[in-house]
């Protein structure tokens, strides 16, 4: 199998005069088509080890290869186009531009790309008949649920095939019945496209959804439980090491 | 959507965000434009090299260069506002390169549009003040013109500063780190740290600024300081040492001294402990620190206004006072020994004058110049002369012995204790065979200012015994009762003499530089009033966007402290202090710098400065109260909304 992500011997190390370590010793290796959770409780460094696979935050040591190639040797520009053309972000509050419609926002990637209008009108028709968020497209951000705010946010993620999805606690900010929803969607996409999907969560319901979950605690890897036949099943074993890892997974 | 058609979408729908951008640009643009209109009226123009176009043409620079500033730090509050924007733009793999296109183009979309609205509004405002100015200089009216040239000149130079600002914004916005775009202004307050000695420099420089100012009136208190003033007197550029000591200070004061008081404020505990003064003094600490260089702006600013209305406004009320100075009398004329129409010229003037009614006195004088061999000039008027017209200006007369000479200055503003040619204690003429001891100097020019430099008054026996003589001047002087109404006759007696001929005649009237005093004064004054506005209002303007940028972060904080039991009273003292200061200090300050700034102009004038002074500081005192309740009130209500009460 193709090693879409891997990290090797990551630190990242705060601060100057006080130092505090927020990524010890860090390695994974993730391949095509997985779709990875990354759970921790507050503080355990869950985010930060995102920011640095996401590319926007160097690590102190280690490597970082993304496909083979490690992001943080390519200039400025390049790593632009790294980001633009291979990797696809959801954040927790979306992060939708207010200026733009639905629409525009889900093509933005694309028109930072520079590509044909008439591409970009193709692309965008199928990935929201996909997201079923077509009757919203030119709507403003501000005239939209969470729900459907989100799954802008996933389209946005999704519209240029990228060859990592990253997702930063993406039903954070859902209700239960959103965040199923969006679950679904990314277990779908994942499982329909290929796309090689790392979601950083706290909610254990959420985190079930992945083929396999990793744990990390005070910035160093924890544990690491892979998913069987049942979702149920694999949900309180998702407990079982978070009580493990002493109280809530926050 | 085509990445043009993105930018145009961002300014097209993020209309209230970039209106205090886009206004303040129109208010630079329509003062830049009408004041440009002014300058190229015709008939201003047509006046080239003359003082008005110069003074028009340094106000337009100046008016360019804080236009400039003024946008700069507009489009700075502006783009902090939308630096999380910005980050998630670039997370999802906007180049450095297109963040700067969609700047530039969001900019130049903007000021497009500000340019052109700035034109249009400015053309309507541009009347007006034609209007105004033609009053002013005493013009019949200065027609509306269609102001091309205005209009070319502004497009210009506001697509250049438009241009500069987006070649700019990368140093505003730190396109390095992603995550701290995202995070925007949350970042944690740092210790903040000062200089005991940069302090301590902030006062001195200050200090030394303010003495120098105010070194020429400290003359004569006592020897060591007079030594000092002489020293100062002789140190080259001193104006300008004297304003980058103000300057320098100034910048300190508010980057290290503040703070230093501050946090003095803090170790004495029984004060800082008291209620919620812990809560406003640590906290100011933080604001000053980050606000160092708007408050250092505002009161450079707000010095420069008041000192430019000041100044205007104490000129403007001396004039008619100076002209009485410099021209003790109505008309002079004034004839060299060649000139043989000299009885036929003043009988013309007399005539002239009895014509249209004026009484008038006439005091006519000798006045003998001599040019030693080593090229030393010396004018002499004779005691009896001097007397005549001693007596018609109310001095007192003098009654000389023959080796004694009294000097008299040639201009107003000479001072009898420092001028070089009034500090002479003997004079000596024929070349040494006549050896005079000055025994005084006249209190007042005789003639008016510029004639006869280097006079001298001798007893008539000693003027009767002078041999030497390159020159034997006649001069006539009228005391008219009713001078301010003798432009009329002025006109009519230059159509028939002229303004003189060189080697036989010349005269003078005080009517005439009174007129052109006058309307320099009032083009003084209407520059004046236009910059000092200008800069005030933006002074005022860089404190407005800085509190609507930190208005987000405060009120974060305020609900908090809501939360734990802070009362909304308190709060709002809270608020209070801290709005006072950022509003009241540059103030202050701005008040003390004009005041030691027009010390220095008090040595060009003639006449005390100081109720204008006061008459600025208190109008714009209530114009700043009036400022900072409609602030305070607005903070408050906004505050109200979220706080827990």
């Amino acid at each position: 199998m193709l090693e879409i992500l891997k990290l090797n011997h990551i630190y990242k190390i705060y601060g100057d005069k006080v130092q505090h370590s927020a990524l010890k010793d860090i390695n994974l290796s993730i391949e095509k088509g997985e779709f990875v959770g990354i759970m921790g409780p507050s503080g355990s460094g869950k985010t930060t080890l995102l920011n640095v696979i996401s590319t926007i935050d160097a690590p102190t040591s280690g490597e970082v290869l993304i496909n083979g190639e490690n992001p943080y040797k390519l200039d400025s520009s390049e790593l632009a186009l790294f980001r633009r053309r291979k990797l696809g972000f959801v954040f927790q509050d979306f992060n939708l531009i207010d200026t733009l419609t639905i629409g525009e926002n889900i093509i933005l990637p694309l028109t930072l790309d520079g590509q044909r209008v008439s591409t970009m009108d193709k692309k965008l028709k199928e990935v929201a008949a996909r997201l079923n968020i077509e009757n919203i497209i030119s709507k403003r951000t501000y005239e939209v649920s969470g729900g459907q705010a989100q799954r802008t946010a996933i389209a946005r993620a999704i519209i240029h095939s990228p060859l990592l999805l990253l997702a930063d606690e993406p039903t954070g900010n859902l209700d239960s019945k959103a965040a199923k929803d969006v679950m679904e969607l990314f277990e779908s996409i994942n499982r329909d496209t290929g796309v090689t999907t790392v979601m950083v969560t706290h909610d254990p319901k959420s985190a079930s959804y992945c083929h396999r979950v990793m744990f990390i605690k005070d910035g160093q890897f924890f544990n690491e439980i892979h998913r069987g036949d049942s979702h149920q099943k694999f949900y309180h074993e998702i407990l079982d090491v978070l009580s493990l890892l002493g109280g809530e997974a926050r | 959507m085509t990445f043009t058609k993105f930018a145009l979408n961002n300014v097209k729908r993020n209309g209230r965000v970039y209106l205090a951008y886009f206004l303040s640009s129109v208010f630079t643009i329509m003062v830049f434009f009408s004041f440009a209109v002014n300058l190229f009226h015709p008939v201003i123009a047509g006046k080239s090299g003359g003082a008005i176009e110069l003074i028009m043409g340094q106000t337009e620079a100046a008016i360019l260069v804080f236009s400039f500033l003024f946008i700069l730090i507009s489009v700075g509050a502006f783009l902090k506002v939308r630096s999380k924007e910005f980050g998630i733009l670039m997370i999802l793999g906007m180049s450095k390169k297109q963040l700067r296109r969609l700047i530039f183009l969001e900019n130049m979309i903007i000021g497009c549009l500000a340019i052109a609205t700035g034109i249009t509004i400015g053309l309507v405002f541009s009347k007006f003040l034609l209007m105004l100015l033609s009053s002013i200089l005493a013009y019949d009216s200065l027609s509306f013109y269609l102001p091309y040239q205005a209009i070319l000149l502004t497009i210009v130079f506001f697509v250049l500063i438009f241009l500069g600002i987006s070649a700019l914004t990368p140093l505003i916005i730190r396109t390095n780190s992603i995550i701290y775009l995202l995070k925007g202004a949350k970042k944690p307050n740092r210790e903040i740290k000062f200089s005991i000695i940069q302090s301590v420099l902030a006062l001195f420089l200050l200090g030394t600024g303010y003495f120098m100012a105010i070194s020429p009136h400290l003359y004569d208190i006592n020897p060591f300081l007079n030594r000092i003033v002489l020293f100062i007197e002789k140190i080259p550029y001193v104006e300008v040492i004297l304003t980058t000591s103000v300057v320098v200070g100034t910048y300190l004061f508010f980057s290290q001294f503040s703070i230093l008081v501050l946090n003095w404020l803090k170790k004495n505990r029984s004060f800082y402990m008291y209620k919620s003064n812990i809560l406003w003094i640590s906290d100011l600490i933080y604001r000053i620190k980050d606000n160092a260089r708007m408050l250092f702006l505002v009161t450079i600013l707000s010095a420069v206004a008041f000192t430019a209305i000041t100044g205007v406004y104490a000129l403007s009320s001396v004039v008619r006072d100076e002209s009485l100075k410099d021209n003790p009398f109505a008309l002079t004329y004034t004839s060299y020994s060649s000139n043989d129409q000299e009885l036929e010229q003043v009988k013309i003037i007399d005539e002239m004058l009895e014509n249209h009614g004026f009484k008038y006195e006439k005091y006519k004088s000798e006045v003998i110049k001599q040019v030693s061999k080593d090229n030393y000039t010396v004018h002499i008027i004779k005691q009896s002369d001097y007397n005549k017209r001693a007596s018609a200006l109310g001095l007192d007369l003098v009654a000389l012995d023959k080796d004694q000479a009294l000097l008299v200055p040639v201009y107003v503003r000479f001072d009898p204790k420092r001028d070089k040619t009034l500090i002479q204690k003997n004079i000596s003429l024929d070349e040494g065979q006549i050896n005079l001891e000055v025994v005084g100097v006249a209190p007042k020019v005789i003639f008016y200012s510029g004639l006869f430099r280097n006079l001298v008054v001798v007893n008539d026996e000693t003027y009767n015994e002078i041999k030497y003589i390159d020159e034997r001047y006649h001069s006539y002087s009228y005391d008219i009762y009713d001078w301010l109404n003798t432009l009329e006759v002025t006109e009519k007696l230059r159509e028939i003499l002229g303004v003189g001929e060189h080697g036989k005649y010349f005269w003078s009237t005080r009517i005439e530089g009174y007129m052109l005093e006058n309307q320099n004064k009032k083009l003084f004054l209407y520059v004046g009033f236009f910059l000092g506005a200008i800069f005030f209002l933006g002074a005022s303007s860089f404190l407005y966007f800085r509190l609507y940028t930190d208005l987000n972060q405060e009120k974060d904080k305020y609900i908090g402290l809501s939360k734990i039991g802070l009362s909304f009273k308190e709060i709002k003292k809270v608020a209070s202090i801290q709005i006072s200061v950022l509003f009241f200090i540059p103030y202050i300050l701005a008040s003390i710098h004009t005041y030691f700034a027009i010390q220095v102009l008090q040595t060009v004038l003639y006449s005390s400065v100081l109720s204008q002074f006061l008459v600025v500081v208190v109008v714009f005192l209530i114009l700043n109260l009036i400022y900072y309740i409609s602030v305070r009130t607005r903070y408050i209500n906004y505050l109200k909304r979220f706080v827990v009460m």
